[in-house]
Protein backbone atom coordinates (compact mmCIF):
# COMPACT_ATOMS: atom_id res chain seq x y z
CA UNK A 1 0.00 0.00 0.00
CA UNK A 2 2.74 2.64 0.83
CA UNK A 3 6.48 1.63 -0.05
CA UNK A 4 9.48 3.75 0.00
CA UNK A 5 12.54 2.03 -1.27
CA UNK A 6 16.14 3.97 -0.83
CA UNK A 7 14.43 7.13 -1.11
CA UNK A 8 16.76 10.21 -0.53
CA UNK A 9 15.96 13.49 -0.52
CA UNK A 10 18.36 16.59 -0.73
CA UNK A 11 17.43 20.34 -0.52
CA UNK A 12 18.28 22.56 -3.35
CA UNK A 13 21.34 24.41 -1.47
CA UNK A 14 21.15 21.80 1.33
CA UNK A 15 24.88 19.94 1.72
CA UNK A 16 23.06 16.94 3.52
CA UNK A 17 20.37 14.82 3.05
CA UNK A 18 16.69 15.88 4.65
CA UNK A 19 15.91 11.78 4.60
CA UNK A 20 18.53 9.16 3.68
CA UNK A 21 17.79 6.26 2.35
CA UNK A 22 14.20 5.51 3.81
CA UNK A 23 12.95 2.20 3.37
CA UNK A 24 9.33 1.69 4.81
CA UNK A 25 6.78 -0.63 3.56
CA UNK A 26 2.87 -0.19 5.16
CA UNK A 27 0.56 -2.85 4.28
CA UNK A 28 -3.08 -1.85 3.98
CA UNK A 29 -4.98 -1.78 7.24
CA UNK A 30 -1.97 -1.05 9.36
CA UNK A 31 -1.61 1.35 11.68
CA UNK A 32 1.79 3.19 11.94
CA UNK A 33 3.31 5.88 14.00
CA UNK A 34 6.49 7.83 12.74
CA UNK A 35 8.13 10.02 15.47
CA UNK A 36 11.43 12.16 15.69
CA UNK A 37 12.23 15.22 16.93
CA UNK A 38 12.31 18.68 14.72
CA UNK A 39 14.24 18.47 12.09
CA UNK A 40 14.14 14.52 11.46
CA UNK A 41 12.34 14.30 8.14
CA UNK A 42 8.92 13.55 9.42
CA UNK A 43 7.05 16.99 7.50
CA UNK A 44 9.50 16.00 4.42
CA UNK A 45 8.22 12.45 4.51
CA UNK A 46 4.34 13.73 4.58
CA UNK A 47 5.13 16.12 1.75
CA UNK A 48 6.91 13.09 -0.51
CA UNK A 49 3.84 11.27 -0.04
CA UNK A 50 1.69 13.68 -0.74
CA UNK A 51 3.63 13.83 -3.58
CA UNK A 52 4.45 17.94 -3.06
CA UNK A 53 8.05 17.27 -3.41
CA UNK A 54 9.81 14.44 -5.78
CA UNK A 55 12.63 12.57 -4.35
CA UNK A 56 16.82 12.86 -5.06
CA UNK A 57 16.55 9.45 -5.65
CA UNK A 58 14.58 5.88 -4.90
CA UNK A 59 11.51 4.79 -5.43
CA UNK A 60 7.91 5.24 -4.01
CA UNK A 61 4.68 3.54 -4.29
CA UNK A 62 1.49 4.46 -2.95
CA UNK A 63 -2.51 3.12 -3.32
CA UNK A 64 -1.09 1.17 -6.79
CA UNK A 65 0.45 4.76 -8.00
CA UNK A 66 4.04 4.05 -8.94
CA UNK A 67 5.22 8.27 -8.19
CA UNK A 68 8.44 7.78 -10.96
CA UNK A 69 5.83 6.55 -13.36
CA UNK A 70 3.08 9.27 -12.70
CA UNK A 71 2.41 12.63 -15.00
CA UNK A 72 1.39 15.71 -13.13
CA UNK A 73 -2.45 15.63 -14.39
CA UNK A 74 -2.87 11.95 -12.38
CA UNK A 75 -1.64 13.07 -9.01
CA UNK A 76 -5.50 14.36 -7.89
CA UNK A 77 -6.33 11.49 -8.53
CA UNK A 78 -3.41 9.83 -5.88
CA UNK A 79 -4.67 12.72 -3.43
CA UNK A 80 -8.06 11.26 -3.39
CA UNK A 81 -7.01 8.11 -2.25
CA UNK A 82 -5.43 9.43 0.97
CA UNK A 83 -7.05 11.93 3.56
CA UNK A 84 -4.63 13.94 5.51
CA UNK A 85 -5.55 15.99 8.64
CA UNK A 86 -3.05 18.53 10.59
CA UNK A 87 -1.33 20.17 13.28
CA UNK A 88 -3.32 23.85 12.81
CA UNK A 89 -6.97 22.22 11.16
CA UNK A 90 -6.04 24.20 8.17
CA UNK A 91 -10.13 24.59 8.51
CA UNK A 92 -11.75 27.66 6.61
CA UNK A 93 -12.53 30.25 8.32
CA UNK A 94 -15.88 31.71 6.73
CA UNK A 95 -17.51 28.52 6.20
CA UNK A 96 -19.55 26.70 8.43
CA UNK A 97 -18.51 23.14 9.87
CA UNK A 98 -20.43 21.47 7.09
CA UNK A 99 -19.48 23.44 4.78
CA UNK A 100 -15.83 22.67 5.66
CA UNK A 101 -16.93 19.12 5.41
CA UNK A 102 -18.93 19.29 1.66
CA UNK A 103 -15.95 21.37 0.24
CA UNK A 104 -14.00 18.30 0.27
CA UNK A 105 -16.43 16.53 -1.60
CA UNK A 106 -17.09 19.38 -3.74
CA UNK A 107 -13.49 19.61 -4.92
CA UNK A 108 -13.80 16.18 -5.67
CA UNK A 109 -17.10 17.01 -8.07
CA UNK A 110 -19.29 14.54 -6.05
CA UNK A 111 -23.00 15.30 -7.08
CA UNK A 112 -24.82 17.25 -4.17
CA UNK A 113 -27.24 14.29 -3.39
CA UNK A 114 -23.80 11.95 -2.02
CA UNK A 115 -22.75 15.21 -0.30
CA UNK A 116 -26.25 15.69 1.57
CA UNK A 117 -26.30 12.07 2.50
CA UNK A 118 -22.42 11.93 3.54
CA UNK A 119 -21.46 15.32 5.02
CA UNK A 120 -24.50 15.03 8.67
CA UNK A 121 -22.88 11.03 8.43
CA UNK A 122 -19.88 11.87 8.71
CA UNK A 123 -20.66 14.80 11.09
CA UNK A 124 -22.12 12.14 13.06
CA UNK A 125 -19.49 10.06 13.45
CA UNK A 126 -17.16 12.26 14.85
CA UNK A 127 -19.79 14.14 17.14
CA UNK A 128 -20.51 16.96 15.69
CA UNK A 129 -24.12 16.50 14.05
CA UNK A 130 -25.43 19.24 16.16
CA UNK A 131 -23.08 21.83 15.29
CA UNK A 132 -22.89 21.68 11.57
CA UNK A 133 -23.87 25.59 11.55
CA UNK A 134 -21.05 26.72 13.95
CA UNK A 135 -18.07 28.46 12.02
CA UNK A 136 -14.52 26.80 13.03
CA UNK A 137 -14.18 30.15 15.71
CA UNK A 138 -16.80 28.93 17.33
CA UNK A 139 -15.51 25.74 18.38
CA UNK A 140 -12.36 23.86 21.00
CA UNK A 141 -9.72 22.80 19.08
CA UNK A 142 -10.52 19.17 20.09
CA UNK A 143 -13.77 19.77 17.98
CA UNK A 144 -11.33 21.29 14.63
CA UNK A 145 -9.66 18.68 14.52
CA UNK A 146 -12.55 16.63 14.69
CA UNK A 147 -14.23 18.80 11.91
CA UNK A 148 -10.97 18.14 9.65
CA UNK A 149 -10.31 14.62 10.60
CA UNK A 150 -14.58 14.34 8.99
CA UNK A 151 -13.12 16.35 5.65
CA UNK A 152 -10.24 14.13 5.40
CA UNK A 153 -12.55 10.55 5.94
CA UNK A 154 -15.88 11.97 3.66
CA UNK A 155 -14.47 10.80 0.65
CA UNK A 156 -13.45 7.51 2.15
CA UNK A 157 -9.63 7.58 1.29
CA UNK A 158 -7.58 4.17 1.63
CA UNK A 159 -5.24 6.40 3.64
CA UNK A 160 -5.36 8.95 6.45
CA UNK A 161 -2.46 10.99 6.87
CA UNK A 162 -2.47 13.08 10.10
CA UNK A 163 0.67 15.57 10.50
CA UNK A 164 0.91 16.43 14.54
CA UNK A 165 -3.36 15.68 14.88
CA UNK A 166 -2.79 16.54 18.64
CA UNK A 167 0.00 19.09 18.23
CA UNK A 168 -2.17 21.55 19.65
CA UNK A 169 -4.84 19.58 21.81
CA UNK A 170 -4.69 18.96 25.73
CA UNK A 171 -4.76 15.31 26.53
CA UNK A 172 -8.30 14.89 26.85
CA UNK A 173 -8.93 16.07 23.34
CA UNK A 174 -6.17 14.31 22.13
CA UNK A 175 -6.99 11.00 23.20
CA UNK A 176 -10.28 11.90 21.60
CA UNK A 177 -9.39 12.45 18.30
CA UNK A 178 -7.10 9.06 18.40
CA UNK A 179 -9.67 6.76 19.60
CA UNK A 180 -11.49 8.33 16.34
CA UNK A 181 -7.86 7.38 14.48
CA UNK A 182 -8.32 3.86 15.68
CA UNK A 183 -12.01 3.55 14.97
CA UNK A 184 -10.93 4.77 11.26
CA UNK A 185 -8.36 1.95 11.44
CA UNK A 186 -10.70 -0.66 12.74
CA UNK A 187 -12.85 -0.26 9.61
CA UNK A 188 -9.85 -0.35 7.01
CA UNK A 189 -8.11 2.75 6.60
CA UNK A 190 -4.46 2.46 6.60
CA UNK A 191 -3.51 5.17 9.26
CA UNK A 192 -0.31 7.14 9.49
CA UNK A 193 0.23 9.62 12.42
CA UNK A 194 3.30 11.98 12.22
CA UNK A 195 4.09 12.31 16.20
CA UNK A 196 5.89 13.79 19.04
CA UNK A 197 3.66 12.98 21.64
CA UNK A 198 5.28 10.22 23.38
CA UNK A 199 2.21 9.29 25.85
CA UNK A 200 -0.27 8.65 23.11
CA UNK A 201 2.72 6.56 21.44
CA UNK A 202 3.41 4.44 24.64
CA UNK A 203 0.19 3.81 25.48
CA UNK A 204 -1.19 2.92 22.28
CA UNK A 205 1.38 0.08 21.25
CA UNK A 206 1.16 0.49 17.59
CA UNK A 207 3.60 -0.19 15.01
CA UNK A 208 6.29 3.22 15.46
CA UNK A 209 9.08 4.10 12.80
CA UNK A 210 11.23 6.50 14.44
CA UNK A 211 13.32 8.67 12.57
CA UNK A 212 16.60 10.77 13.88
CA UNK A 213 18.68 13.35 11.24
CA UNK A 214 16.76 11.93 8.03
CA UNK A 215 17.27 8.61 8.74
CA UNK A 216 15.27 5.68 10.37
CA UNK A 217 16.91 4.29 13.16
CA UNK A 218 14.23 1.75 14.64
CA UNK A 219 10.93 0.23 13.43
CA UNK A 220 9.28 -1.66 15.57
CA UNK A 221 5.83 -3.28 15.83
CA UNK A 222 3.80 -2.54 19.29
CA UNK A 223 6.70 0.10 19.62
CA UNK A 224 7.38 2.89 21.94
CA UNK A 225 8.64 6.18 21.56
CA UNK A 226 12.83 6.28 21.82
CA UNK A 227 13.91 9.21 23.30
CA UNK A 228 16.97 10.49 21.43
CA UNK A 229 18.21 11.86 24.50
CA UNK B 1 -17.25 19.03 -15.82
CA UNK B 2 -20.36 18.53 -13.46
CA UNK B 3 -23.08 21.02 -13.84
CA UNK B 4 -23.39 21.38 -10.05
CA UNK B 5 -19.64 22.11 -10.51
CA UNK B 6 -19.89 24.21 -12.97
CA UNK B 7 -22.82 26.33 -10.75
CA UNK B 8 -20.26 25.88 -8.02
CA UNK B 9 -17.37 27.88 -9.89
CA UNK B 10 -19.22 30.70 -11.48
CA UNK B 11 -20.75 31.38 -7.75
CA UNK B 12 -17.05 31.18 -6.49
CA UNK B 13 -15.80 33.39 -9.03
CA UNK B 14 -18.48 35.98 -8.54
CA UNK B 15 -17.77 35.53 -4.90
CA UNK B 16 -14.18 36.53 -5.80
CA UNK B 17 -15.73 39.85 -7.33
CA UNK B 18 -17.35 40.76 -4.06
CA UNK B 19 -14.55 39.61 -1.62
CA UNK B 20 -11.50 41.90 -3.81
CA UNK B 21 -14.24 44.49 -4.78
CA UNK B 22 -12.19 47.62 -5.09
CA UNK B 23 -9.55 45.73 -7.23
CA UNK B 24 -12.32 43.72 -9.10
CA UNK B 25 -13.96 47.57 -9.82
CA UNK B 26 -10.24 48.52 -10.94
CA UNK B 27 -10.31 46.04 -13.31
CA UNK B 28 -13.49 47.09 -14.11
CA UNK B 29 -12.88 50.47 -14.75
CA UNK B 30 -9.90 50.15 -16.56
CA UNK B 31 -11.63 47.67 -19.05
CA UNK B 32 -14.50 50.68 -19.11
CA UNK B 33 -11.86 53.08 -20.21
CA UNK B 34 -9.68 51.10 -22.40
CA UNK B 35 -12.89 49.89 -24.47
CA UNK B 36 -14.52 52.93 -24.14
CA UNK B 37 -11.72 54.79 -26.16
CA UNK B 38 -11.69 51.73 -28.68
CA UNK B 39 -15.77 52.53 -29.12
CA UNK B 40 -15.03 56.13 -29.92
CA UNK B 41 -11.94 55.45 -31.56
CA UNK B 42 -14.30 53.03 -34.25
CA UNK B 43 -17.05 55.97 -33.80
CA UNK B 44 -14.55 58.56 -35.67
CA UNK B 45 -12.90 55.77 -37.59
CA UNK B 46 -15.86 54.90 -39.49
CA UNK B 47 -17.20 57.90 -39.46
CA UNK B 48 -13.42 59.54 -40.96
CA UNK B 49 -13.52 56.54 -42.87
CA UNK B 50 -16.98 56.95 -44.89
CA UNK B 51 -16.48 60.86 -45.23
CA UNK B 52 -12.51 59.85 -47.15
CA UNK B 53 -14.36 57.44 -49.69
CA UNK B 54 -17.15 59.68 -49.89
CA UNK B 55 -14.07 62.81 -50.74
CA UNK B 56 -12.47 60.06 -52.59
CA UNK B 57 -15.32 59.89 -54.74
CA UNK B 58 -14.82 63.88 -55.48
CA UNK B 59 -11.66 63.70 -56.49
CA UNK B 60 -11.82 62.87 -60.04
CA UNK B 61 -9.40 62.58 -62.84
CA UNK B 62 -10.02 64.10 -66.26
CA UNK B 63 -8.45 62.90 -69.61
CA UNK B 64 -9.09 65.18 -72.90
CA UNK B 65 -8.23 63.84 -76.31
CA UNK B 66 -6.43 64.98 -79.36
CA UNK B 67 -7.97 67.37 -81.61
CA UNK B 68 -10.05 65.67 -84.16
CA UNK B 69 -9.69 62.64 -82.57
CA UNK B 70 -12.81 60.13 -83.91
CA UNK B 71 -15.52 58.94 -81.56
CA UNK B 72 -14.50 55.29 -82.08
CA UNK B 73 -11.28 56.22 -80.50
CA UNK B 74 -12.77 57.88 -77.59
CA UNK B 75 -15.01 54.66 -77.13
CA UNK B 76 -11.76 52.52 -77.17
CA UNK B 77 -9.25 54.78 -74.39
CA UNK B 78 -12.79 54.00 -72.51
CA UNK B 79 -12.65 50.28 -72.85
CA UNK B 80 -9.01 50.18 -72.00
CA UNK B 81 -9.72 52.39 -68.55
CA UNK B 82 -12.59 50.73 -67.63
CA UNK B 83 -10.46 47.14 -67.91
CA UNK B 84 -8.19 48.55 -64.89
CA UNK B 85 -9.17 47.23 -61.44
CA UNK B 86 -8.52 50.82 -59.41
CA UNK B 87 -11.79 52.09 -61.67
CA UNK B 88 -14.05 53.05 -59.14
CA UNK B 89 -16.39 55.15 -62.35
CA UNK B 90 -16.17 56.26 -65.40
CA UNK B 91 -18.17 58.87 -67.14
CA UNK B 92 -17.94 60.43 -70.34
CA UNK B 93 -18.69 64.02 -70.38
CA UNK B 94 -19.03 65.73 -74.48
CA UNK B 95 -18.11 69.01 -75.28
CA UNK B 96 -21.82 69.83 -75.40
CA UNK B 97 -22.37 68.90 -71.83
CA UNK B 98 -18.76 70.90 -70.66
CA UNK B 99 -19.37 73.99 -72.11
CA UNK B 100 -23.07 73.60 -70.71
CA UNK B 101 -22.00 72.79 -67.55
CA UNK B 102 -19.03 75.56 -67.49
CA UNK B 103 -21.80 78.33 -68.41
CA UNK B 104 -23.75 77.45 -65.43
CA UNK B 105 -20.80 77.54 -63.26
CA UNK B 106 -19.70 80.84 -64.79
CA UNK B 107 -22.69 82.63 -65.71
CA UNK B 108 -25.09 81.22 -63.13
CA UNK B 109 -28.42 82.46 -63.76
CA UNK B 110 -27.67 83.92 -67.22
CA UNK B 111 -26.53 80.82 -68.53
CA UNK B 112 -29.15 80.20 -70.98
CA UNK B 113 -28.36 83.56 -72.52
CA UNK B 114 -24.69 82.40 -72.92
CA UNK B 115 -26.07 79.38 -74.47
CA UNK B 116 -28.15 81.00 -77.04
CA UNK B 117 -25.00 83.43 -77.95
CA UNK B 118 -22.89 80.64 -78.91
CA UNK B 119 -25.98 79.04 -80.23
CA UNK B 120 -23.54 76.47 -82.80
CA UNK B 121 -20.25 77.55 -81.76
CA UNK B 122 -19.01 75.56 -78.68
CA UNK B 123 -15.99 77.28 -77.53
CA UNK B 124 -15.27 74.21 -75.50
CA UNK B 125 -15.19 72.01 -78.87
CA UNK B 126 -11.98 70.35 -77.66
CA UNK B 127 -13.20 69.61 -74.65
CA UNK B 128 -14.47 66.23 -74.40
CA UNK B 129 -13.36 64.30 -71.56
CA UNK B 130 -13.79 60.87 -69.35
CA UNK B 131 -14.03 61.58 -65.72
CA UNK B 132 -12.60 59.06 -63.79
CA UNK B 133 -12.45 57.95 -59.44
CA UNK B 134 -10.55 55.78 -58.02
CA UNK B 135 -11.05 52.80 -55.66
CA UNK B 136 -7.96 53.59 -53.49
CA UNK B 137 -6.42 57.58 -54.15
CA UNK B 138 -2.85 56.13 -53.36
CA UNK B 139 -2.69 54.39 -56.36
CA UNK B 140 -3.63 57.70 -58.58
CA UNK B 141 -0.07 58.47 -59.69
CA UNK B 142 0.84 54.95 -60.77
CA UNK B 143 -2.65 55.32 -62.60
CA UNK B 144 -2.19 58.31 -64.10
CA UNK B 145 1.26 57.07 -65.79
CA UNK B 146 -0.71 54.74 -67.19
CA UNK B 147 -3.19 57.26 -68.72
CA UNK B 148 -0.84 58.97 -70.12
CA UNK B 149 1.10 56.26 -72.65
CA UNK B 150 -2.75 55.84 -74.17
CA UNK B 151 -2.78 56.73 -77.77
CA UNK B 152 -4.91 59.68 -78.34
CA UNK B 153 -4.63 61.19 -75.01
CA UNK B 154 -3.57 64.93 -74.68
CA UNK B 155 -3.85 66.06 -71.13
CA UNK B 156 -4.50 64.31 -68.32
CA UNK B 157 -6.11 66.66 -65.56
CA UNK B 158 -5.77 65.99 -61.63
CA UNK B 159 -5.70 67.35 -57.84
CA UNK B 160 -2.80 65.27 -56.77
CA UNK B 161 -1.93 67.00 -53.75
CA UNK B 162 -5.30 66.67 -52.10
CA UNK B 163 -5.03 63.09 -53.41
CA UNK B 164 -1.66 62.60 -51.52
CA UNK B 165 -3.10 64.09 -48.53
CA UNK B 166 -5.99 61.96 -47.96
CA UNK B 167 -4.30 58.84 -48.46
CA UNK B 168 -1.69 60.07 -45.84
CA UNK B 169 -4.18 61.80 -43.63
CA UNK B 170 -5.72 57.80 -43.41
CA UNK B 171 -3.27 56.33 -43.13
CA UNK B 172 -2.51 57.95 -40.09
CA UNK B 173 -5.55 58.07 -38.11
CA UNK B 174 -5.44 54.20 -38.75
CA UNK B 175 -2.17 53.11 -37.46
CA UNK B 176 -2.27 56.02 -34.76
CA UNK B 177 -5.69 54.62 -33.36
CA UNK B 178 -4.53 50.57 -33.28
CA UNK B 179 -1.44 51.68 -31.64
CA UNK B 180 -3.31 53.60 -28.92
CA UNK B 181 -6.17 50.80 -28.31
CA UNK B 182 -3.28 48.25 -28.29
CA UNK B 183 -1.49 49.68 -25.32
CA UNK B 184 -4.94 50.32 -23.83
CA UNK B 185 -5.75 46.53 -24.68
CA UNK B 186 -2.29 45.25 -23.11
CA UNK B 187 -2.71 47.64 -19.61
CA UNK B 188 -6.49 45.99 -19.27
CA UNK B 189 -4.88 42.46 -19.76
CA UNK B 190 -1.89 43.66 -17.00
CA UNK B 191 -4.43 44.91 -14.62
CA UNK B 192 -6.84 41.50 -14.48
CA UNK B 193 -3.90 39.34 -14.25
CA UNK B 194 -3.06 41.80 -11.23
CA UNK B 195 -6.90 41.27 -9.65
CA UNK B 196 -6.52 37.59 -10.08
CA UNK B 197 -3.31 37.60 -8.88
CA UNK B 198 -4.78 39.73 -5.71
CA UNK B 199 -7.70 36.85 -5.71
CA UNK B 200 -5.22 33.39 -5.70
CA UNK B 201 -3.51 35.24 -2.49
CA UNK B 202 -6.57 36.15 -0.59
CA UNK B 203 -7.33 32.06 -1.27
CA UNK B 204 -4.41 30.84 -1.37
CA UNK B 205 -5.04 28.33 1.79
CA UNK B 206 -8.36 27.40 0.25
CA UNK B 207 -6.31 26.51 -2.90
CA UNK B 208 -3.97 24.86 -0.82
CA UNK B 209 -6.49 22.69 0.70
CA UNK B 210 -8.46 21.76 -2.54
CA UNK B 211 -4.79 20.66 -4.19
CA UNK B 212 -4.24 18.50 -1.48
CA UNK B 213 -7.93 17.11 -1.28
CA UNK B 214 -7.40 16.15 -5.17
CA UNK B 215 -9.10 18.68 -6.71
CA UNK B 216 -8.01 19.14 -10.46
CA UNK B 217 -6.52 21.79 -11.86
CA UNK B 218 -9.64 22.90 -13.74
CA UNK B 219 -11.47 23.20 -11.10
CA UNK B 220 -8.84 25.21 -9.13
CA UNK B 221 -8.79 27.69 -12.00
CA UNK B 222 -12.45 27.66 -13.05
CA UNK B 223 -13.69 30.13 -10.67
CA UNK B 224 -10.85 32.68 -11.68
CA UNK B 225 -11.59 32.41 -14.99
CA UNK B 226 -15.36 32.43 -14.21
CA UNK B 227 -13.89 36.29 -12.62
CA UNK B 228 -11.57 37.64 -15.38
CA UNK B 229 -14.62 36.53 -18.02
CA UNK B 230 -17.65 38.33 -15.76
CA UNK B 231 -15.04 41.15 -15.30
CA UNK B 232 -13.90 41.45 -19.09
CA UNK B 233 -17.82 41.39 -19.82
CA UNK B 234 -19.36 43.68 -17.43
CA UNK B 235 -16.23 45.80 -18.66
CA UNK B 236 -17.54 45.52 -22.03
CA UNK B 237 -21.41 46.10 -21.78
CA UNK B 238 -20.91 49.80 -19.45
CA UNK B 239 -19.27 51.28 -22.59
CA UNK B 240 -20.91 49.85 -24.97
CA UNK B 241 -24.28 51.58 -23.62
CA UNK B 242 -21.74 54.95 -23.02
CA UNK B 243 -20.60 55.23 -26.34
CA UNK B 244 -24.27 54.49 -27.90
CA UNK B 245 -26.04 57.04 -25.92
CA UNK B 246 -23.30 59.43 -26.63
CA UNK B 247 -22.88 59.35 -30.08
CA UNK B 248 -26.64 59.13 -30.98
CA UNK B 249 -26.42 62.13 -29.12
CA UNK B 250 -23.61 64.20 -30.47
CA UNK B 251 -25.02 63.07 -33.97
CA UNK B 252 -28.54 64.10 -33.06
CA UNK B 253 -27.35 67.52 -31.35
CA UNK B 254 -24.60 68.54 -34.61
CA UNK B 255 -27.72 67.77 -37.09
CA UNK B 256 -30.02 69.77 -35.10
CA UNK B 257 -27.58 72.50 -34.69
CA UNK B 258 -25.02 73.14 -37.22
CA UNK B 259 -27.77 72.20 -40.70
CA UNK B 260 -24.19 72.82 -42.79
CA UNK B 261 -22.30 70.35 -40.96
CA UNK B 262 -24.98 67.78 -41.79
CA UNK B 263 -25.00 69.11 -45.59
CA UNK B 264 -21.05 68.53 -45.93
CA UNK B 265 -20.84 65.06 -43.98
CA UNK B 266 -23.14 62.17 -43.61
CA UNK B 267 -23.04 60.42 -40.42
CA UNK B 268 -22.94 57.06 -39.92
CA UNK B 269 -26.42 55.78 -38.56
CA UNK B 270 -25.37 54.50 -35.28
CA UNK B 271 -27.43 50.76 -35.93
CA UNK B 272 -24.84 50.19 -38.87
CA UNK B 273 -21.76 51.23 -36.34
CA UNK B 274 -23.06 48.91 -33.18
CA UNK B 275 -24.05 45.98 -35.73
CA UNK B 276 -19.88 45.67 -35.53
CA UNK B 277 -19.15 47.30 -32.60
CA UNK B 278 -20.96 45.43 -30.10
CA UNK B 279 -19.89 41.78 -31.46
CA UNK B 280 -16.61 43.13 -30.95
CA UNK B 281 -16.75 44.79 -27.90
CA UNK B 282 -17.91 42.08 -25.92
CA UNK B 283 -15.16 39.96 -27.54
CA UNK B 284 -12.29 41.59 -26.74
CA UNK B 285 -13.67 42.59 -23.03
CA UNK B 286 -14.05 38.56 -22.76
CA UNK B 287 -10.75 37.62 -24.72
CA UNK B 288 -9.05 40.40 -22.26
CA UNK B 289 -10.88 38.20 -18.94
CA UNK B 290 -9.50 34.83 -20.41
CA UNK B 291 -6.27 35.99 -21.33
CA UNK B 292 -5.97 37.50 -18.00
CA UNK B 293 -7.26 34.64 -16.03
CA UNK B 294 -5.78 32.04 -18.03
CA UNK B 295 -2.19 33.31 -17.81
CA UNK B 296 -2.98 34.09 -14.54
CA UNK B 297 -3.75 31.11 -12.96
CA UNK B 298 -1.28 29.17 -15.32
CA UNK B 299 1.57 30.80 -13.19
CA UNK B 300 -0.09 30.52 -9.64
CA UNK B 301 -1.94 27.67 -9.81
CA UNK B 302 0.61 24.30 -10.60
CA UNK B 303 -1.12 21.12 -8.93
Amino acid sequence: MISLDHVKLKYPGSKTYALDDINIHIEDGEFVFIVGASGSGKTSLIKLLLKEMEPTSGKIKVADFDYSKMKRKTIPKLRRKIGVVFQNFRLLKDRTVYENVAFAQRVIETPGRFIRRQVPAMLTLVGLADKYKSFPKQLSGGEQQRVALARALVNHPEILLADEPTGNLDPKNSWEIMRLLEDVNKKGTTVVVVTHNKEIVNMMRKRVITLKKGEIISDEQKGGYIDED
Amino acid sequence: MRISSGIYSIRQGLKNIRRNLLFSLASVGTIVSCLFLFGIFYCVIVNFRTAMKDLENTVTISVFFDSGIEDSNITMIGEQIRMRDEVNTLDFISADEAWEKYARERYQDNYEEALRSFAGDNPLKDSASYEITLKDLSKQADFITFLKTLHGVRKVHTSEVTADGISALNSVVSYASIGIIAILLFVSVFLISNTITIGITVRKEEIAIMKLIGATNFFVRAPFIVEGVVLGLVGSLVPLVLVYYMYDTAVRYIIGRYSVVSNLFAFVPVKDIFVILVPVTAAIGIGLGLIGSIVTTRKHLKV
